[in-house]
């Protein structure tokens, strides 16, 4: 699994440019303004919109895709789940051996425009992380003065994710060459314990390594606050691409608003 | 005088264990040194007092004359890098490149030096064509020469090594010590902890045997073939130094405990 997203290929695309403290303000800003939108004519636009900007900023279809069958889990589930548990009038109805379950539709709207809103989210957030390499966001981020000890936790689980999946996977294999079976069913005792221990050991072990990068950190002069590179400073461009999005989103906020009396 | 002169130095962990008894050495400006002795016997926790991590509970540890304490654990800290044991726990950054400025960037140098030292030290590993790949991709091999990149960006009179040929196949052994020997022909001193009796006769030029926390015994490799000695340090007598005293012989020949001794040792005869 590739938990670096960035694409050096979009390294000169207008967002790849973009300054990043900027960048990050305007798309979560962005992010803030669609998710409070009611609308699903206009979740539907922005939708369409963000969708576009993600292609022409040079994204593959292929790559977002791979991000949005993520999202398929829970927006399936949401889908799924929210029409048969919002109250309303009935559109249809499931019979399902003893159960009866109706459909309501307010429920699936409710469903579309949560749905809509975490698409629009994904792909705004799709573009901050394609654009920008690892650093140069954890590097943003304190800069916007994100308390030191959550971008490095952070910074560290992206680093560390791999190797502490080849530990457990290692374990699994020592656990495997002793006859242990996984898979039975979660009431079998005996493998409960197992699993257990296992992530117990897991949790050892990662606060263990945790204790030795830090003295090795500690033994290259590491002293709590990661070095700033010096060079952050915004473009106008880049503030132009910033009121873009910011712009975007309010436009969409104020035809809500000021439309509400036509769309009710 | 020595480069590291350690006095009596005693360390006790936060659970009681004991791990350092009064140990005493001394690190001469410009060697090989090779400090050797079995599990526990203290090596690793004794290491980590040469470059300020742990400061002395009992007796002193001094830098070039100076006594290493809070005022200057940092700037002990630039002059002795410490290469860990498990690369894993070194090289932590998002690329190669990155792991490497982490040094001296820390030490509050410009950027164009910043770069020409990262770029210098990939450089003497061989590993500048790596500088943009991920850690997770290298091999272990290849992990612990950025590990050892990372350190000498600093350019430190001193580096320590924990363990620097374990699980390393023969080939990636070689192409450390190396990088170590073309180190120590500049100037730089040059640390390691090992127990592999016979790469510290090949290689060192100082032994420095401890056990129990304790330093049993200081001198040049002939230490090696004391089989009293190497008996009360757990180990045992390098494999070339077996050889012949299974040969037999009079009991005044000097055992021979490289194969360029032996060889010497056998065209004589």
């Amino acid at each position: 699994m590739e938990l670096l997203a960035y694409d050096r290929k979009l390294k000169n695309s207008v967002l790849g440019r973009m300054e990043t403290r900027l960048k990050i303000v305007s798309i979560f800003t962005l992010v803030a303004l669609l998710s409070s939108l009611e609308n699903l004519l206009l979740l539907a636009s922005a939708a369409v919109v963000m969708f576009s900007v993600v292609l022409l900023t040079g994204v593959s279809p292929a790559s977002i895709s791979r991000r949005f069958l993520w999202l398929l889990p829970f927006v399936g589930f949401m889908l799924l789940f929210f029409p048969f548990i919002t109250p309303g009038e009935t559109l249809f109805t499931l019979h399902l051996v003893f159960l009866r379950l109706s459909a309501t539709g307010p429920g699936l709207e409710k469903a579309l425009f949560l749905g809509l809103r975490v698409l629009n989210a994904m792909l705004a957030i799709s573009l901050l992380v394609l654009t920008t390499p690892a650093t140069q966001l954890f590097h943003g981020f304190r800069r916007l003065r994100v308390p030191g000890i959550m971008v490095n936790m952070a910074a560290f689980t992206l680093r560390y994710f791999q190797v502490l999946g080849e530990e457990v996977k290692q374990m699994q294999f020592a656990m495997r060459a002793r006859d242990f079976r996984q898979g039975r069913s979660l009431l079998h005792r005996h493998t409960m314990k197992t699993l257990g221990l296992l992530v117990g050991n897991l949790f050892i072990r990662s606060y263990e390594r945790g204790e030795r990068i830090y003295i090795a950190m500690l033994s290259r002069g590491y002293q709590g606050e990661p070095v700033c590179c010096g060079h952050c400073s915004p473009k106008t461009g880049d503030w132009l691409t910033g009121f873009a999005f910011v712009g975007f989103a309010t436009v969409l906020k104020f035809v809500e608003w000021r439309g509400l009396g036509i769309w009710l | 005088m020595a480069l590291i002169e350690v006095q009596a130095l005693s360390y006790r962990y936060k659970d009681g264990t004991r791990a350092l008894r009064g140990l005493t050495f001394h690190i001469p400006r410009g060697k090989k040194v090779a400090v050797l002795g079995p599990n526990g016997a203290g090596k690793s926790t004794m290491l980590l007092h040469l470059n300020g991590i742990y400061l002395a509970q009992e007796g002193e540890v001094r830098f070039d004359g100076e006594l290493v304490t809070t005022k200057n654990e940092r700037q002990v800290r630039s002059k002795v890098g410490m290469v860990f044991q498990d690369p894993d726990d070194q090289v932590f950054s998002t690329t190669v490149w990155e792991d490497v400025t982490f040094g001296p960037a820390n030490m509050g140098l410009p950027d164009d030096e910043v770069d020409r030292r990262a770029a210098s030290a990939l450089h003497a590993v061989g590993m500048l064509e790596y500088k943009d790949k991920a850690p997770y991709h290298l091999s272990y091999g290849q992990k612990k020469r950025v590990a050892i990149a990372g350190v000498l960006a600093m350019n430190p009179e001193v580096i320590s090594l924990d363990e620097p040929a374990a699980f390393l196949d023969p080939r990636g052994k070689e192409t450390v010590f190396a990088i170590l020997n073309n180190l120590n022909r500049q100037g730089t001193t040059i640390v390691i902890v090992t127990h592999d009796v016979d790469l510290a006769a090949e290689w060192a030029d100082e032994i420095i045997l401890i056990k129990d926390g304790r330093c049993l015994a200081q001198g040049g490799t002939e230490l090696l073939t004391d089989t009293l000695l190497v008996e009360a340090a757990e180990l045992r007598l390098p494999t070339i130094t077996r050889l012949f005293k299974e040969l037999g012989g009079p009991e005044t020949q000097i055992l021979p405990k490289t194969i360029r001794e032996a060889v010497q040792v056998l065209s004589k005869k």
